[in-house]
């Protein structure tokens, strides 16, 4: 087999499974990683691809600014500490 | 001669004793297959020799990087103690032998040669032995799957910038035609890192400082980019050699060198307030603020992982220091006698020195002061930076075109 559809499915499968992840999990944050995950494995599918400047923006977009946003959201809203009182 | 040249003879001499060893490997019990021959069929071929020369190159660029990392470090060390009116770390190796003498059975006797004064680079060592040796604590109450990605994500992605800026147009590991794209990238996703290692530590002040350096990082992130568009569009490429190149071959008043520095001041400084942000440094360190955060979100780690994250820190500033020369300060472009990799460093290791003079003479800002910094006044400084270059490289020749005008830029 060519090396280059071995590793599609590698990077395919890897996707998948992350995205199993972000909606199997049980903690949000977690979900979250998982997602960025999801995206920077989908950069890696662009560079296969040949599209390097499309990958390169699907990770300052998506990985930098897209799940930050996300992750920024649900530490805002209100949460307990593990083992302790509201903070 | 280019880096990835030399890589590939060295690669093309390796493969030759590689060869031998695993076709021998392959013949050793004869009735079952063996991966080894398959291995070197595979490293015969011209993907194969391609893979070690990539890996040659990017082992040099990382040791390379990691070098400069520590000159880094200990020029701090150093330049921090002469601010301060001290003389900073002064162990060096020529200070071995009398340390030897004191553990040999001697009566310890700490008096060194009467006019001794090191260069203090054994501190360096000292300090990753203590890293090394020391116990690493996951709290109890931690998550504990995130408190190991927060490091990870974080340090690998910051590594990983080792490898992407060039020293000079014949000393590069990586050559992609969206070079700087790639670097910012590369940037951009330590956010995420911060921001779980700061909430899986399960502790108020690791959080708070998780989600000020996310709100730092992303406010500042887009007059970043900004500042660097306009040097983009007056090289026409995201490419480190093609910008460089285009900033030696522009000249000014009587044939002076015209780096982007002069064009763009604006854009300059936009660029240096932003970058520092980005890598954390004082005074935008309030994410770490020791007075009130307890070092913000590395609160909870201890031993080797502290040791790496303040190492990722340094590697993102020097990162910073290089894009910043190559994008304003004219990269590896000097007069002859000095080759060019020298030429850049110097400039890099100016920027650096800067920095460290800040660190030491500015207090830290407020978080208010910080955000109201970049977005009323970077934002629309650096927007303004950009229709001076659309100014330049677009407006400007099309009215030459049809009026006499004068040849400025």
């Amino acid at each position: 087999m060519d090396l280059a559809v071995l590793v599609f499915w590698g990077l395919a499968s890897l996707i998948l499974a992350s995205a199993w992840a972000v909606v199997n999990g049980n903690d949000i944050v977690h979900s979250v990683v998982w997602l960025a995950t999801v995206f920077l494995l989908t950069a890696c599918l662009f560079i296969l691809a040949d599209a390097e400047f499309l990958a390169v923006i699907q990770v300052l977009v998506y990985v930098g600014a897209i799940s930050v946003v996300i992750i920024f959201g649900i530490m805002l809203t209100k949460r307990t500490l593990k083992g302790g009182e509201d903070v | 001669m280019t880096l990835f040249g030399a890589c590939r003879i060295m690669a093309e001499l390796s493969i030759r004793i590689l060869i031998p060893i695993f076709e021998f490997q392959e013949g050793l019990f004869p009735p079952f297959s063996n991966p080894a021959g398959w291995f070197a069929d595979w490293l015969a071929t011209d993907g194969g020799l391609d893979t070690m020369a990539w890996f040659y190159a990017v082992n040099i660029a990382l040791m390379v990087g990691m070098t400069n990392l520590i000159l880094v470090i200990h020029l701090e060390r150093k330049i921090a103690a002469r601010i301060q009116d001290r003389r900073g770390p002064m162990l060096s190796f020529r200070s071995l032998r009398e340390v030897g003498e004191d553990l040999s059975g001697n009566a310890p006797s700490w008096k060194f040669k009467e006019n001794y004064s090191g260069i203090g680079i054994l501190q360096n060592v000292a300090d990753g032995i203590k890293a090394f040796t020391k116990e690493l604590i996951i709290p109890t109450k931690a998550d504990r799957f995130l408190f190991t990605m927060g490091p990870i994500i974080f340090i690998s992605s910051s590594v990983f910038l080792l490898a992407l800026f060039p020293l000079s147009d014949r000393f590069a590991a990586s050559s992609a035609p969206a070079g700087l794209m790639v670097i910012m990238a590369a940037f951009s996703i330590a956010p995420i890192g911060i921001l779980t290692s700061g909430w899986a530590s399960n502790n108020k002040y690791s959080m708070i400082g998780g989600m000020r350096s996310a709100a730092q990082l992303m406010s500042y992130e887009i007059p970043l980019l900004l500042s660097m568009a306009g040097v983009f569009l007056v090289a026409g490429s995201f490419d480190p050699v093609t910008i460089v190149e285009q900033q030696r071959e522009s000249t000014w008043l009587f044939g002076l060198p015209m780096w982007n520095i002069i064009p763009q001041f604006i854009g300059f400084v936009v660029f240096m307030v932003c970058i520092l942000a980005e890598v954390e440094r004082v005074p935008f360190d309030l994410p770490e603020a020791e007075a009130e955060l307890v070092e913000g979100w590395t609160t909870e780690y201890s031993g080797i992982r502290f040791m790496f994250f303040l190492m990722a820190e340094y590697i993102r500033g020097f990162a910073g220091a290089a894009v910043a020369t190559i994008l304003f300060l004219g990269g590896w472009a000097g007069p002859w006698p000095v080759p060019p990799e020298i030429w850049f460093l110097i400039k890099v290791y100016l920027i650096i020195i800067f920095w460290i003079f800040i660190r030491w003479s500015v207090p830290r800002i407020r978080t208010d002061q910080i955000l109201v910094l970049g977005w009323k006044k970077l934002l629309p400084l650096s927007l303004i930076n950009i229709l001076i270059v659309i100014f330049m490289v677009e407006i400007y020749p099309y009215f030459t075109a049809i009026v006499n005008l004068p040849e400025v830029f």
